[in-house]
């Protein structure tokens, strides 16, 4: 879209947008939160970024389409890459809501046997789940919010995903 | 976000945080917090979901403190990241709702919105929020998220359009109009105001 914004608009609007954006304190709790947050840092493990998301800004055209419809499962894909660019694991992870709750059914590639731990900035303990021979795994009773795996295998370096807000 | 910000400072906030300085952290939330915040309650999220994106733009940020490749630039990347993780809750919520449900535009104001607002507001800036307030809600939420998509200099129209359900084709028509009516009001309360003394 071409933009026809005025110098007097853009004036205007950058006025009105420092006001905005000063006007309200976030609550106090939240801030607090968002401070501790720092202890939740990894240094031990490997980000496995957020490629897919079908909730993601890509899915938008598709989400209008389905608009109103009954909700399908949200499916989440995170991936680490080698430095040859090779994929070196993915995580594909379904999310159900189970009343308030969220139920994660997820599946590793390559597959095999592994550890997954969820973390959640509201939940003081990380708990964890084995993913069986074929890396599938289940996790219930996941709180809406930002949620973490860890991914750990015999044999390889921890692979944390990247927060994602379920 | 406004790139206003010192360079050497931001930057070497970034660099102790990265080097497990809390205090380093805390001063960065100190510092965008309050823009953070607004990005969230421009795309008139719930207090609930705001505080999530809130939650879930810091855990990101916290993520990417290593590999931010410009530092001095860490308010636009935290902008960024806040609209995007705005979007996707915003989609989410978009969903739940029925069909045929006008979800966003007509949704009653949050009675958290107003009350609080005008204290922290300079005198000078007085007459701007009052014509401001005197907008239709439409037109308050559309120079909203106008104003946060705008902020870093690259607004995504699209992204603005998503935000207020409308087609992208109305964006500029709808905030010319409300800019308009905006700069009406203002001339009203000032030649009000002068009257009136």
């Amino acid at each position: 879209m071409n933009d026809p914004t005025t110098p007097d608009d853009g004036r205007l609007l950058a006025r009105l947008g420092a006001i905005l954006n000063d006007a309200e304190e976030p609550p106090a709790d939240v801030m607090e939160l968002a401070r501790q947050s720092f202890t939740l840092r990894r240094l031990d493990a490997e980000l496995a970024s957020l490629v897919e998301d079908s909730d993601g800004p890509a899915a938008s055209v598709r989400s209008v389409a389905v608009r109103g419809s009954a909700r399908e499962p949200r499916q989440l894909t995170f991936q680490i890459v080698d430095e040859q660019g090779r994929d070196e694991l993915i995580i594909a992870v379904q999310v159900e809501s189970v009343g308030r709750r969220r139920r994660l059914t997820g599946h590793l590639a390559p597959q095999g046997p592994a550890y997954i731990e969820v973390r959640q900035p509201t939940v003081p303990k990380a708990r964890g789940v084995d993913a069986d021979r074929r890396g599938l795994f289940v996790i219930d009773d996941v709180l809406p919010g930002p949620m973490s795996l860890t991914c750990r295998r015999a044999g390889g370096p921890a692979v944390a995903t990247q927060w994602t807000l379920l | 976000m406004t790139g206003t910000e010192p360079f050497d400072d931001v930057a070497l906030l970034v660099s102790k945080a990265a080097g497990g300085d809390q205090a380093a952290w805390n001063e960065i939330v100190g510092r965008f917090g309050r823009r953070v915040w607004a990005t969230c309650r421009a795309y008139r999220l719930s207090q609930a979901d705001a505080a999530d994106v809130f939650q879930q733009t810091w855990l990101r940020v916290l993520e990417n403190l290593d590999s931010l490749r410009d530092p001095a630039r860490l308010g636009a990347w935290i902008g960024t990241t806040c609209r995007n993780e705005a979007l996707v809750a915003l989609r989410r919520a978009k969903r739940a709702m029925p069909v045929g449900q006008p979800w966003l535009l007509d949704r009653p104001t949050d009675p958290d919105d107003d009350p609080e607002r005008p204290f922290l507001i300079a005198d000078r800036d007085a007459e701007l929020w009052a014509a401001f307030r005197r907008l239709s809600p439409r037109c308050q939420q559309v120079l909203r998220v106008l104003v946060v998509e705008a902020e870093d200099g690259r607004p995504s129209y699209e992204n603005a359009a998503a935000a207020l359900d409308m087609p992208i084709g109305s964006l500029g028509p709808t905030r010319g109009r409300c800019l308009t009516h905006l700069r009406q009001f203002l001339t009203e309360g000032i030649s009000g105001a002068e009257a009136g003394s």
